[in-house]
């Protein structure tokens, strides 16, 4: 290490001065002197000796004030006194004031030169220390800083996927090799009730399903004899009923950092929605199917006797009627299943026209006249203010109602009434609507089975006994097209028993 | 040729009508009633040869008719054909459990049905004869 050799002489005399610096100069040393004390803190300052010489015993100031002033031990200076007696308590006071060196004047050149350079030799001993601490420290603050970070960042991943973990709304349980839960999120205590005791604990007792145990086990048992390297690590899912719930659960296998495997993250999609959807798809199809079947046996029944070559005139009318009143209700079957796949688009809007409404209602009850002919059921419509034009979907609120009343004439005893009771309400801020309550006198909807009736599918008796045909969509669509018109749906049970149900559709009159 | 009684047992008018169109012409005798507690009536008092029962009926369904058909002296000896608009997946051995002879699914060749019905007739008369 290269140390600047800088050497300041203080002393009154100019021979002392010349005499050290000429001596110190020849051994290298760079040199400057003063005589004047009052200079000494200014030269200091700018020449940065390392080493002063101070004569003690100046006139104008003491050397030791000077020496105090000079506050030694705070910069790497050594301060060398000089004094021609040996005042021992003048020394006690100078080494108390940080000096480390004394010379007897006159100054002899030996003792100088040890001196000087036991000095320089201390200072480089004490910068040489002193670097190798500030190098420790600074390795020290470089390490804790880094550990620090580190610290930090793991702290931050490990919040973060804490955060990842809870937010996800599918339960996620990881176990380790021994099928032991180690890590549990939210979801996995909520939706699938594992308590955080669980968290140790073996999966196949905190989860009830031998199946998704079964392959759990083997995915494991397969992982731990080494078969690692042939396996897919996304195993196909496993169907599991847990809570009432049915999952889909995937098995990942989870490796540590050296590409073991270590344990096993399983996560569980539900899919009781898509379940329910299938069910409910395969009944409705297997509905629709029966609803075919029917009228389409008859057709083949009665289709046959034309192969006979004796045909009673009688017989054939007979036939052709059946055959008639069959495929009717075939083509209204598939109307229905036409509007039902329309009326589930999102975009379906009304199509407001200009409506006769005289003409309206006749058109509906024409078309309904032959399912009430055959009942010998009597519709009557009551008209009480409704005005001979509005504007309104005359498809949707048509079909509305013809489906209401239809439904009417199959739930009604035979020779028995519907009534229609058509009104046109105001309210305040003078918005008008139409209100049409059918009422009819079938058995009425259990109170304990309202609540359901404008599900898809539904049926006021379980379809394998159910009285009255149809296929369980006629309600919902019903109020779904309501509900395009920007109207309500109400039902009530009639007390001399019956069904009322009442359509309000907002209307416009031109 | 015997003349086969067949008792049709459905609450669909027009099902009904047509079987007995398409059945007399293939030479039986048939009747038919629009719900179960008619049909037991019927199966009591008509002495068919054979019944021929649908299952998705109002009130008492089919099953509920062929365990009382089954279970009653007078009408316990008729064969009983399930014939039905709904798919099972093993319809025949379901039918054969609660007691009836066969299954048979709606819409069928009337020319099938008679040629079914005829078979298991003639069969039935032979065990009884």
């Amino acid at each position: 290490m290269e140390i600047k050799r800088n050497v300041l002489v203080v002393d009154d005399s100019l021979d002392t001065r010349n005499a050290i610096k000429s001596i110190l100069t020849n051994e290298g040393y760079y040199v400057k002197d003063t005589g004047n004390p009052d200079e000494v803190i200014t030269i200091a300052t700018s020449f940065e000796p390392r080493i002063i010489i101070l004569d003690v015993m100046m006139p104008h100031a003491k050397g030791l004030d000077l020496l105090k002033s000079l506050n030694v031990s705070s910069r790497n200076t050594e301060v060398i006194m000089m004094s021609a007696e040996e005042d021992v308590q003048i020394i006690h006071n100078a080494v108390n004031l940080g000096a480390r060196g004394f010379l007897n004047k006159p100054v002899r050149y030996g003792e100088l030169i040890s001196q000087v350079s036991l000095s320089l030799d201390r200072i480089i001993e004490r910068e040489k220390t002193e670097n190798y601490q500030k190098l420790l420290e600074e390795l020290v603050n470089a390490r804790t800083k880094e550990i620090s970070r580190a610290l930090e960042i793991a702290e931050f991943q490990s919040r973060q996927i804490d955060l990842i973990l809870n937010s996800m709304s599918e339960p996620l349980v990881t176990v380790d090799m021994d099928g032991l839960i180690i890590i549990l999120n939210k979801a996995a205590e909520q939706v699938l009730g594992l308590k955080p005791e669980c968290l140790g604990s073996p999966f196949r007792r905190c989860i009830h399903s031998p199946r998704l145990n079964q392959s759990l086990l083997k995915t494991i048992t397969h992982f731990k004899n080494g078969l690692n390297d042939d396996h897919d690590l996304t195993l196909s899912s496993v169907p599991a009923k847990i809570q009432n719930t049915f999952f889909s659960v995937s098995i990942n296998i989870l490796k540590n950092s050296i590409d073991k495997p270590s344990g096993c993250v399983l996560t569980f999609q539900d899919q009781t929605e898509i379940f329910r959807a299938a069910q409910l798809r395969s009944g409705f199809l297997s509905l629709v199917a029966h609803e075919f079947r029917t009228p389409l046996a008859s057709i083949l029944n009665s289709a046959s006797i034309f192969h006979e070559t004796d045909i009673d005139k009688a017989f054939s009318a007979e036939a052709a009627q059946i055959i008639l009143e069959s495929t009717s209700r075939l083509k209204k079957l598939i109307d229905h299943l036409i509007t039902f796949s329309n009326i589930q688009r999102a975009d379906i809007k009304a199509d407001h026209l200009c409506v006769n409404t005289r003409d309206f209602f006749d058109v509906i009850l024409l078309r309904c006249s032959e399912s009430s002919n055959k009942k010998h059921i009597q519709i009557n419509v009551k008209n009480v203010n409704v005005p001979e034009s509005i504007y309104t979907d005359p498809v949707l609120l048509g079909d509305t109602l013809e489906s209401f009343i239809d439904n009417a004439i199959k739930f009604s005893p035979p020779d028995s009434e519907v009534e229609i009771t058509a009104k046109l309400m105001e309210k305040i801020n003078s918005d008008k609507s139409l209100s049409i309550s059918i009422l009819d006198r079938g058995p009425g909807i259990p109170a304990e089975q309202q609540s359901q009736m404008f599900e898809w599918f539904w049926q006021s008796e379980n379809s394998l006994t159910r009285s009255y045909n149809g296929l369980g969509i006629g309600l919902p669509l019903a109020l779904r097209a309501i509900e395009i018109l920007g109207g309500t749906l109400n039902y009530a049970q009639y007390p001399l028993g019956g069904s009322i149900f009442t359509i309000n559709v907002p209307v416009t009159i031109p | 040729m015997q003349q086969w009684k067949i008792l049709i047992i459905d609450d669909e008018d027009l099902l009904i009508k047509s079987m007995r169109l398409s059945l007399n012409y293939k030479g039986f005798d048939t009747l038919g009633a629009r719900d179960g507690i008619k049909g037991l009536e019927l199966a009591d008092s008509f002495h068919p040869d054979i019944i021929l029962l649908d299952i998705m009926m109002p009130g008492i369904d089919g099953w509920e008719i062929l365990k009382r058909l089954k279970g009653s002296s007078g009408t316990s000896r008729i064969p009983v054909v399930i014939f039905t608009a709904r798919e099972y997946s093993n319809g025949t051995a379901l039918a054969r459990e609660k007691g009836a002879v066969d299954m048979i699914t709606k819409p069928v060749d009337p020319r099938l049905l008679a040629s079914t019905l005829l078979k298991i007739l003639e069969q039935n008369n032979r065990m009884e004869g």
